[in-house]
């Protein structure tokens, strides 16, 4: 079924994403030499898939007159209790005013502005100042809608709606490009480009109640590691403490934005008490997200939450009319799914969210392999343990921009490479297979398999036995890809293309997997029942995973350099860039 | 316990055993010759129209639509339900609804069943050149501004083309630039801190422009995310007659 | 009826035909052309309207009742121009305006006059001062009602001579 031979395409710069990351990758490319010819690849609409469209905090940069790039570091490092790559948290820390300024004067974002003209800085959890940029709750929208326009601009090459497949090599093991298939009409390309930049973002749509766009299946990931790229703490997955819980319905893990728990909103299990009281006697509801999302998790799991498997949120309190001003979009989302925030109580249940982990960079975004770029969620080391709220989008933007400028510089002097006709061959196979096939699986019940795999095993808590019934599952679940068959044409068939996220989002998942089996301790988004302390002596190590000689992920350890603060606050060397 | 009563009453949450199901007969616009068109799918309640869709992916895994973020910000689920253009995740399915027709929107050509090619949409978004360019009179714009109060009302388009769909006009001219093109220059004409407004006020003026729409006030009905494409319109007719 | 007369009534009635035509095509446009999926008949789509689309069959109200109106006057301007020619020509066409079935065609032209001029105004209202959509719908509903007013006790004053 694949037409042989494929169409041919040629490009400098192959970027693979259009989210935040892609799409200033693209735009620094384009300005560093207007001359380069750059290609967006996208398995979604360009500049609409992803999630910083979805961004609804807003963007951390330390603008404010008190506030300082050490303070703003220390709070990156200390929320991600010490696991960060100190390097890459630093690079963000500093980047992350300039790229405010250049969203804001060269491409036009409008953010939120106090009445004396200074950008208005609203306080977000876990931070020492008031450092988060926004426009009202459509942060995302905005910076994503002005980007978008921009790469019209420059006049990008665009392979909307194509899916990337994976990496090609040529016979000496030079990177040469990429195999691309086009979702909507179903044929399939060779993408030749002197730089590919991976910029797909996380994998988290893998649990059963998860809150990313559908296209972050881990592709990035996935081939990243087929490449035999070394992988960060994998085991480090976020969860949001607030995802909608709506039945059956997709909008089951949509994110209630963690505004609401800032302005006071209270948790309550089914019996009317307010478990957060035991968790954190403190900081209660406004607790960090990793503690809120197990407290939460553990009423659910021992009975005490609501008949559907959520707990309830309640902000009712501050009166319909304060709720309506401020959360105009989360009240209407309740109202959506027949609940209504601003007169009682909502059902939320912990939702998968973001991924720390990931392919280990520099920070130029520079991989091991010559001509291999990664940005973004796909990037690991910059958070640690967990992010902090409007840490996020500014990962994507600042290391985006980085890998724009290093792509540009790198091309200069990067030949292309005649990929190997057998990797294209392979990769093609692959790809089709689901559709030639007259028998078999559906996807859906794998997906739906894995999905519960991963959150009953894999998920807020985590155990030995739990992890190791896991990694069985998923090499069954492996196993079975195999047997998709998916009915249809080729063209603009969703249910083929869900048969190949599921190949990407079983890769992943192993890595997770295993990372999490390795780490025998509980560290921020980490939890294990069976070592449920966070333990400095032996554990201030990164989990590296890779591609083992047999094809299995191997996992190692390694110590985190503390390069710029230790353990305890002592500060190494915080200079000022 | 108080605070659950409350919640039943409002959401009435239901035992996960007992939770109500709605039969729907969904009748989906098909474009390969044979293929199912009628669908009856069982959705417990809350439920909204992309629940239907990948309901009926269930019954018939070739069925073709798209989606992207469930939360009406990538505008990619857009279909018209009953003959209305709105996006499948934001269009709930009450209890009481038996039936439901699913076409894909008007005013495109189809790719696939629901799947539609958008590039009309975006090559008169092309036009009206679309990107912020630096250079206007003023660098920044406080809040409680006026030309910021002129941006905002446009902003947060999603770009979903429901307000193509709704427009008796783009589909008899070729050449109009539509509601969703016109309301993005509105917020780069209104906007000071821009450089290129007159150019943009130029195009928005011509052949194809703001002179052509009729008023039917069918953008604004269809917008999923409350916006008033035709008041955007209707300002560029004003600012253009006078520069 | 006179050769004059011949001719005046053949002039209309293809003005008619011709009218009903564009009716047809532009009713048939806002309803199918602008749909490449439509395997739906497109009368039972009429029939799916609800107010909420009021304002699309004001659109099209608006054209067809532009073109009847237009056509109307150029077939006026010529029989009120034959006065200039001959006045017992002029006279002749004329008494025909008295007939019950020119009565009744006067009535509908009435109503197109009416709507299209109040619509008219509502659009201009429309463009010199932000209304709100809804507001917009409201004011459709306020032309319909005042042209079925006005033109019903219009059409009682024209029609009563033929109607006793």
């Amino acid at each position: 079924m694949p037409e042989w031979p494929p169409e041919w395409l040629e490009t400098d710069i192959a970027i693979v994403g259009s989210g935040g990351a892609g799409l200033m990758c693209a735009l620094h490319a384009a300005t560093a030499d207007p001359e380069l010819k750059i290609t967006i690849v996208s398995k979604g609409a360009v500049g609409r898939s992803g999630c910083t469209r979805m961004v609804q905090g807003g963007f951390n940069a330390a603008l404010g007159a008190e506030d300082s790039l050490e303070a703003h570091f220390r709070d990156t490092i200390e929320g991600g209790q010490y696991l960060n790559d100190q390097e890459l948290a630093w690079t963000l820390v500093c980047d992350a005013p300039g790229v405010i300024d250049e969203l804001e004067t060269r491409f036009g974002c409008l953010f939120d502005r106090t009445e004396g003209g200074a950008i208005d800085l609203k306080p977000f959890g876990g931070q020492s100042f008031d450092r988060t940029v926004h426009r009202a709750d459509q942060t995302g929208l905005e910076i994503m809608g002005r980007l978008r326009d921009q790469v019209l601009r420059i006049g990008a090459h665009e392979l909307e709606d194509w899916r990337a497949l994976d990496l090609l090599f040529d016979v000496h093991g030079e990177l040469s490009g990429l195999t691309v298939l086009d979702t909507q009409s179903g044929h399939a390309a060779v993408l030749l480009a002197r730089a590919v930049v991976i910029a797909t973002g996380g994998s988290a749509t893998m649990y059963r109640i998860a809150a990313p766009a559908r296209e972050k299946t881990g592709d990035g990931m996935a081939m990243c590691y087929r490449a035999g790229l070394p992988f960060r703490d994998m085991e480090m997955l976020q969860f949001h403490p607030t995802g909608l819980v709506a039945g059956d319905s997709a909008l089951t893990g949509s994110v209630l934005e963690e505004g609401l728990r800032g302005a006071g909103a209270h948790l309550y299990n089914r019996f009317g008490e307010r478990y957060m009281e035991r968790a954190d006697p403190i900081r209660l509801e406004r607790s960090t997200r990793d503690v809120v999302a197990r407290a939460s998790y553990t009423e659910i799991v021992e009975g005490r939450g609501t008949p559907s498997g959520g707990v309830l949120l309640d902000i009712s309190h501050l009166g319909a009319d304060e709720i309506r001003r401020r959360f105009s979009g989360m009240a209407a989302r309740t109202l959506l799914v027949g609940a209504d925030l601003t007169t009682g109580p909502v059902e939320v249940s912990p939702t998968a969210h973001f991924h720390m982990g990931g392919v280990v960079i520099d920070q130029d975004c520079v991989t091991e392999i010559d001509g291999l770029l990664v940005a973004g969620e796909d990037a690991g080391g910059t958070h640690g343990a967990n992010r902090l709220g409007g840490n996020g989008v500014a990962e994507s933007t600042v290391y985006g921009a980085r890998a724009g400028d290093t792509a540009a510089a790198l091309v200069r002097d990067r030949a292309l490479y005649l990929p190997d006709d057998r990797l294209v061959a392979d990769s093609l196979d692959q790809a089709y297979a689901p559709l030639r096939r007259s028998t078999g699986l559906t996807p859906f019940e794998l997906t739906d398999r894995l999905k519960h795999v991963m959150w009953t095993h894999c998920g807020v808590v985590r155990s030995r036995g739990g992890l190791l019934q896991a990694r069985e599952e998923l090499s069954d679940l492996a196993s079975q890809l195999t047997r998709i068959a998916v009915p249809g044409p080729k063209e603009a068939n969703p249910a083929w293309q869900q048969s190949l996220d599921l190949a990407s989002q079983i890769t992943v998942a192993r890595l997770i997997v295993e990372s999490a089996l390795e780490r025998e301790e509980s560290r921020g988004a980490h939890f294990r029942s069976d070592h449920p302390e966070r333990d400095d002596d032996r554990w201030l190590r990164a989990v590296i995973a890779e591609r083992g000689p047999d094809g299995n992920p191997s996992i190692g350890t390694r110590d985190v350099e503390f390069t710029r603060l230790a353990p305890g606050g002592r500060a190494v060397a915080c200079e000022t860039a | 316990m108080a605070v659950l009563e409350r919640s039943r009453r409002q959401t009435n949450i239901e035992t996960a055993g007992d939770a109500p199901a709605t039969t729907v007969r969904l009748t989906i616009a098909r474009s390969d010759a044979g293929a199912v068109r009628e669908f009856r799918v069982a959705l417990t309640q809350p439920a909204v129209v992309l629940d239907a869709l990948l309901a009926g992916q269930r019954l018939d895994p070739s069925l073709g639509f798209r989606y992207s973020c469930r939360v009406a910000m990538c505008g990619t689920c857009a279909v018209r339900v009953n003959g209305r253009p709105t996006l499948a995740c934001q269009q709930p399915i009450t209890p009481d609804t038996d039936e439901l027709l699913l076409e894909p929107l008007a005013g495109f050509a189809v790719v696939r069943d629901l799947v539609v090619d958008t590039s009309p949409f975006w090559n008169a978004w092309r036009r009206v050149v679309p990107w912020f360019m630096p250079g206007g009179p003023r660098e920044a714009l406080p809040a409680g501004d006026a030309s910021r109060a002129e941006v905002e009302r446009g902003l947060d388009c999603i770009a979903c083309g429901a307000c193509w769909s709704a427009c008796d006009v783009v589909v008899t001219n070729a050449g109009y630039l539509g509601p969703a093109a016109l309301n993005r220059a509105l917020t780069l004409v209104a906007d000071e801190r821009d450089g290129a407004r007159a150019e943009r006020l130029r195009v928005a003026g011509q052949q194809g422009g703001v002179t052509h729409c009729h008023s039917i006030l069918g953008c604004t009905a269809a917008c999923p995310k409350g916006l008033d494409p035709s008041a955007s319109i209707r300002r560029l007719r004003r600012w253009s007659l006078v520069a | 009826m006179s050769a004059l007369q011949t001719a005046f009534a053949a002039a209309l009635s293809v003005i008619l035909v011709l009218l009903t035509a564009f009716t047809t095509f532009t009713v048939r446009s806002a309803i199918v052309a602008r749909d490449s999926a439509a395997r739906t008949g497109w009368i039972s789509r009429i029939g799916r309207a609800s107010d909420r689309d009021t304002q699309r069959w004001a659109f099209v109200a608006h054209r067809t009742t532009g073109v009847a109106v237009f056509a109307f006057l150029l077939l006026h301007v010529l029989d009120v121009g034959l006065y200039a020619i001959s006045p017992s020509w002029f006279d002749d066409v004329h008494t025909l305006y008295s007939t019950a079935a020119l009565r009744v065609f006067e009535c509908f032209l009435l109503y197109a006059i009416l709507f299209h001029t109040l619509n008219g105004l509502r659009l201009i209202a429309l463009d010199l001062v932000d209304i709100r959509n809804a507001t917009a719908r409201h004011l459709l509903s306020l032309c319909i009602v005042v042209t079925l007013l006005l033109g019903t006790a219009a059409a009682v004053v024209i029609l009563w001579p033929v109607a006793t």
